[in-house]
């Protein structure tokens, strides 16, 4: 991962901030000389109070310093119309934790994605929410939906919902309309030998809760992924025409806990 | 002006007078750092802090949540090794120190309970973790992270859980007692299809000049981290076959 250089809508957002913060010093600044001629000149005038006109002007003095100190959020990035992309969750970093906000119950995470087929040095991440009063639920190895902000490497827009379906048929084709989920409890897990890139040919075996069949279904998959298939465990599939196979619904992320821009 | 009123003011006056001095002094810094050109963020950051945490594991839980070094560690009985199902309601010390956080954690028994803990390193601390915890004195179902616990003690309790688990054959899991990681480069990790307790067992082959391929199961963001980082820490058994360090927590 290379460190990708700031966008014009960085550049802009800072020197705004750079702005603003400018002003506030100015006039801080310029209160600055008053302030200690008034507190000079009030401690002349009443040597008996000198002590509490100086703790006045100190006091003053502190204003003016705090009222310096400001920290205001980025404004959010706007939504871009680059096309959907897939890619699985392989880390969360938590950026603010609780009473974050003024509702008091939404953390924000970068979550960090791998798109699907690319290669190691092509990470994504972006910022997303969830409820502080459940906790994180988000989980590596889950898949997630994103656009490309135009200007940017990594940093993406993360959507605020992922369909299952949808991040299913980005990497395998489609389902027939009319399958139905149903369950199936996973049996095996076999990797191939021939990985493309960091992604290794996998075939999962499921057996079918309905009618105790075994179905497999084979994708390219990193490490990462297999976490979700440990024998005895419940998946959704969806069953396909080809015999002796099926598609599995992928597990995604929960959507964005508000609606709020990112 | 009497005696007490001029001490209070003259407190008062030093008081203010610091506090001056520090604001304008936060003011000042954060405008210059400001000026600097923006940075876009890095994830490679997140692997890295993840990397030396695993590397230097297990230590001691109390380094391990939050980066200090608990000052008598002991051998402490009734500690069992939960693990962390949700990091709930946190409050952040703005001062960048500790977060107190509030776990959900599973007891080996099945309990579910709420741990009320300073952590600082928010991103080793995550649902799936194993936490040694133990009851707190004379508090009925009050449980606390076991920061006493010394690294001997530490090591064969989160050992024994492994292996327990499945995680550890017991060879490895005895051998890990006083082994040290050694940090080599790596050219690929192959899953070997067994997954266990969201654990993925994984094969990772080394640069050339490396001894055999390194056997272990990791988590999914241990495997990502590896990735990221190009290097995996790998340590040789009393039988001379290579392993890799686990995340221990």
């Amino acid at each position: 991962m290379s460190q990708a250089p700031p966008d014009q809508f960085m550049l802009d957002v800072r020197a705004r901030a750079v702005r603003r913060v400018r002003l506030r010093r100015r006039l801080a600044l310029a209160a600055v000389i008053p302030t200690i001629a008034g507190t000079a000149w009030g401690m002349a005038q009443a040597p008996d109070q000198r002590l509490w006109i100086l703790v006045t002007g100190l006091a003053v003095l502190l204003g003016l310093g705090l009222a310096r100190i400001g920290w205001e959020p980025d404004p959010p990035r706007p939504r871009p119309d680059t096309g959907l992309e897939g890619a699985v969750v392989v880390g969360i970093e938590p950026t603010t934790w609780g009473k974050a906000d003024g509702d008091g119950r939404t953390h924000w995470v970068r979550v960090i994605g791998r798109p699907l087929g690319s290669g190691t040095e092509h990470l994504v991440h972006g910022p997303y929410t969830f409820d502080a009063e459940v906790g994180c639920t988000i989980r590596p190895g889950m898949l997630f939906g994103f656009r490309r902000h135009p200007t940017m490497r990594h940093l993406v827009w993360i959507e605020p919902r992922h369909s299952p379906d949808t991040l299913g048929a980005l990497r395998r084709d489609a389902t027939s309309p009319e399958a139905r989920p149903e369950p199936a409890v996973v049996e095996s897990v076999g990797v191939a030998d021939t990985p493309d890139g960091d992604w290794w040919p996998t075939t999962v075996t499921v057996r079918a809760e309905q009618d105790g069949r075994l179905l497999r279904e084979t994708l390219p998959r990193l490490p990462e992924e297999l976490a979700a298939f440990e024998a005895g465990q419940v998946v959704s599939i969806l069953r396909t025409r080809a015999l002796g196979e099926c598609a599995i619904v992928p597990v995604t992320m929960p959507p964005r806990f508000d609606l709020r821009t990112g | 002006m009497g005696l007490t009123a001029t001490i209070i003011a003259t407190t008062l006056a030093v008081l203010v007078g610091v506090a001056t001095l520090v604001a304008w002094g936060i003011a000042e810094v954060s405008w210059r750092e400001l000026r600097k050109p923006p940075q876009p963020h890095d994830s490679a950051s997140h692997f890295r802090i993840r990397a030396d945490v695993w590397r230097r594991s297990p230590s001691s839980v109390q380094w391990w949540l939050s980066g200090g070094r608990y000052s008598e560690p002991r051998t402490v009985d009734g500690v069992a090794v939960g693990e962390v199902l949700a990091v709930l309601d946190g409050t952040w010390d703005s001062d960048g120190g500790d977060i107190e956080a509030r776990l959900r954690v599973a007891l080996p028994d099945g309990r579910e309970v709420s741990v009320d803990t300073p952590v600082h390193r928010e991103r080793t601390v995550q649902a799936g973790t194993f936490l040694p915890v133990r009851p707190s004195s004379g508090r009925g179902d009050d449980w606390s992270p076991a920061v006493e616990l010394d690294e001997t003690g530490l090591r064969t309790l989160l050992a024994r859980h492994r292996s327990e688990l499945g995680l550890l054959d017991p060879e490895t899991a005895r051998d890990l007692l006083d082994a040290r990681p050694a940090e080599v480069p790596l050219t690929s990790i192959r899953p070997t299809g067994r997954v266990r307790h969201g654990h993925v067992e994984v094969e990772v082959t080394a640069d050339r000049g490396e001894p055999g391929p390194a056997r272990g199961f990791l988590r999914p963001q241990e495997i990502a981290t590896m990735r990221a980082t190009g290097t995996a820490l790998v340590c040789e058994t009393r039988e001379g076959r290579r392993a890799l360090w686990p995340a221990w927590y």
